[in-house]
């Protein structure tokens, strides 16, 4: 597999998939704090 | 749970589940089986990365517009239309809309059918030494099985669909997760194949000066208008259904970052295997360009019959591309719907009339191929008119406004005035230019270009968009006074209404 291929292959699937998987944990954690803050309330 | 607490507790329960949701809907065989063709076939990485570029900036913006559309208005289609643009003379945007979605439902279930037919020829290795084309040709015209099959998939996803947010949630969290499972034991065992580097060369192999051609530009917003599906109304169906304090933009971003996932996913199951099991590069661009079906089922199903392992590496492939299609299936019937609560019909009544209305519609597309195809062309077509109609519903109502609006508290993320650019300018324009750039071609080409029966002539494309467009201007004065009262004020999101259809 050629450098050029892989560097736009690493490049692709990190911002691609990391931003789904930050995008999930971002998520998730803005639903714990709500849950968290009404169970307080 | 009591049934008060439950009424009172309606919408998506949460915006993680309904990201996910959003995901299932989106992520169809477009992202599984026309992504890595169009990729590795349109300059390979030059395309992925215009592809990705082409999501974040333009597709994903208007599909956090129309979500916008549905959570201010709180309607299906033709009333969030009637809303959001200030008029009832503007339902008629929606019911064309709403339409494309019922047409898509009719014949997209066809190709659900023939991957059921082929998942189960896979687990009993029942196309081996058969011949594809012939093979292919059999189950795409005048096949029973098929059209069994087809009316059990409508049954199944309206069902689905009937039951409500519930179901919806459900079918998401357990088809979802099987459907990226199997693609990626499809995708491992691809890239491990003996000269998979090679297909991945294809994939990903960058080229600056491809970015300098339009031909990557335009392939590049083709795929994410098919693939992510602004302009088919999900957005907006499922925004219905959110609740007014959750992150419209963050669940946005991950529906649309979770569609490309899936799709490079399924590039990295496809297109090394079938350079590994190909003779030769050029027999592998050969299967490529040989079009969804030709790759799918004659290409694919060829070189699973060479690979070791390759009957169950088959199923599972069918599996996800089934699934892909089941979970949208869902989510069509979902909008279909809408309307009907807004009227306040009774929801038994609704399902039967759409069952059976979609499969009149679809069944001649089950039997003959050729109208398959024609309205899979059409349906194409008007899809890429109804993301031009959700622009000009946001501009209708101001570009800027409608930022305000999605730029509340609760969103994380928060649109610069570039998105005002995107949506008023950007997209719409480009879109125009897509459909020029598709219709010239089979103008140009077809002396019969004006034939309203041909199959992929634009001259069918105007016969049946027109008659739809006639019919929803005829009757939009009665459709508009059925989606019941205007629930936007204009300064917030309401909350989801109550219905027997949540």
């Amino acid at each position: 597999m050629s450098a050029n291929a892989i560097i736009t292959m690493i490049i692709t699937l990190g911002l691609v998939w990391g931003g789904l998987v930050l995008g999930i944990i971002k998520l998730h954690k803005e639903e714990t704090d709500k849950y968290l803050k009404n169970l307080n309330e | 749970m009591s049934n008060e607490s439950k009424k009172t507790d309606i919408g998506f329960s949460s915006p993680l589940i309904m990201a996910f949701a959003l995901i299932a809907g989106s992520v169809g065989t477009g992202n599984i089986w026309r992504f890595p063709r169009v990729a590795a076939t349109n300059g390979g990485g030059a395309f992925v990365v215009a592809y990705v570029i082409i999501m974040l900036f333009m597709t994903i913006p208007l599909m956090m517009g129309e979500s916008v559309i549905g959570r201010a208005t709180r309607k299906g289609l033709p009333g969030a239309f009637r809303d959001y643009m200030g008029g009832k003379k503007f339902t008629w945007f929606g019911s064309f809309m709403w339409y494309v979605v019922f047409a898509t439902t009719a014949y997209y279930t066809v190709v659900m059918a023939w991957i059921a037919y082929y998942m189960v020829l896979s687990i009993t290795s029942g196309y081996i030494g058969v011949d594809k084309m012939t093979l292919f040709n059999s189950v795409t015209n005048s096949n029973y099985i098929i059209i069994l099959i087809y009316l059990g998939l409508m049954i199944a996803a309206s069902y689905f669909a009937y039951s409500g947010v519930e179901a919806i949630e459900k079918s998401t969290k357990y088809l979802l997760p099987l459907l990226v499972i199997s693609l990626a034991v499809v995708a491992a065992r691809s890239v491990t194949l003996e000269n998979a580097s090679q297909g991945l060369n294809y994939l990903f192999g960058f080229n600056p000066k491809e970015l300098l051609s339009a031909k990557v530009w335009l392939e590049a917003i083709t795929q994410a208008s098919w693939s992510a599906g602004p302009g088919w109304g999900i957005c907006i169906a499922y925004g219905v259904y959110a609740k007014k304090d959750s992150d419209a933009t963050l669940t946005t971003a991950i529906q649309g970052i979770g569609d490309m996932s899936v799709a490079l996913l399924a590039g990295v199951a496809v297109i090394p295997s079938l350079f590994s099991m190909s003779s030769s590069p050029e027999a592998a661009m050969e299967i490529l360009r040989s079009g969804n079906n030709g790759l799918a089922f004659i290409g694919l199903t060829n070189v699973f019959e060479r690979m070791p392992g390759g009957m169950l590496m088959s199923t599972l492939f069918f599996l996800s591309l089934l699934l892909a299609g089941f979970t949208s299936l869902i989510a069509l019937f979902s909008i279909l719907y809408q309307p009907f609560a807004d009227a306040g019909v009774e929801k038994k009544k609704t399902v039967i009339a759409m069952l059976v209305g979609t499969c009149i519609l679809g069944l001649p597309s089950a039997w003959n191929i050729n109208f398959f195809n024609n309205q899979d062309f059409v349906v194409g077509m008007t899809m890429v008119i109804g993301a031009i109609f959700s622009c000009l519903a946001l501009i209708k109502y101001g570009v800027e406004k409608s930022r305000l609006l999605l730029n509340n508290d609760y969103s994380y993320i928060k649109m610069g005035k570039w998105w005002n650019v995107s949506i008023g300018f950007v997209y719409p324009i480009l879109a125009i230019l897509m459909l020029v750039w598709q219709l010239a071609p089979l103008v140009l080409s077809d002396p019969h270009w004006y034939n309203p029966f041909g199959v992929y002539s634009l001259g069918t494309l105007i016969f049946q968009a027109g008659i739809v467009g006639i019919l929803a201007y005829l009757y939009n004065d009665r459709i508009a006074k059925s989606a019941g009262e205007r629930l936007f004020n204009g300064t917030e999101f309401p909350e989801v209404q109550i219905t027997d259809y949540v």
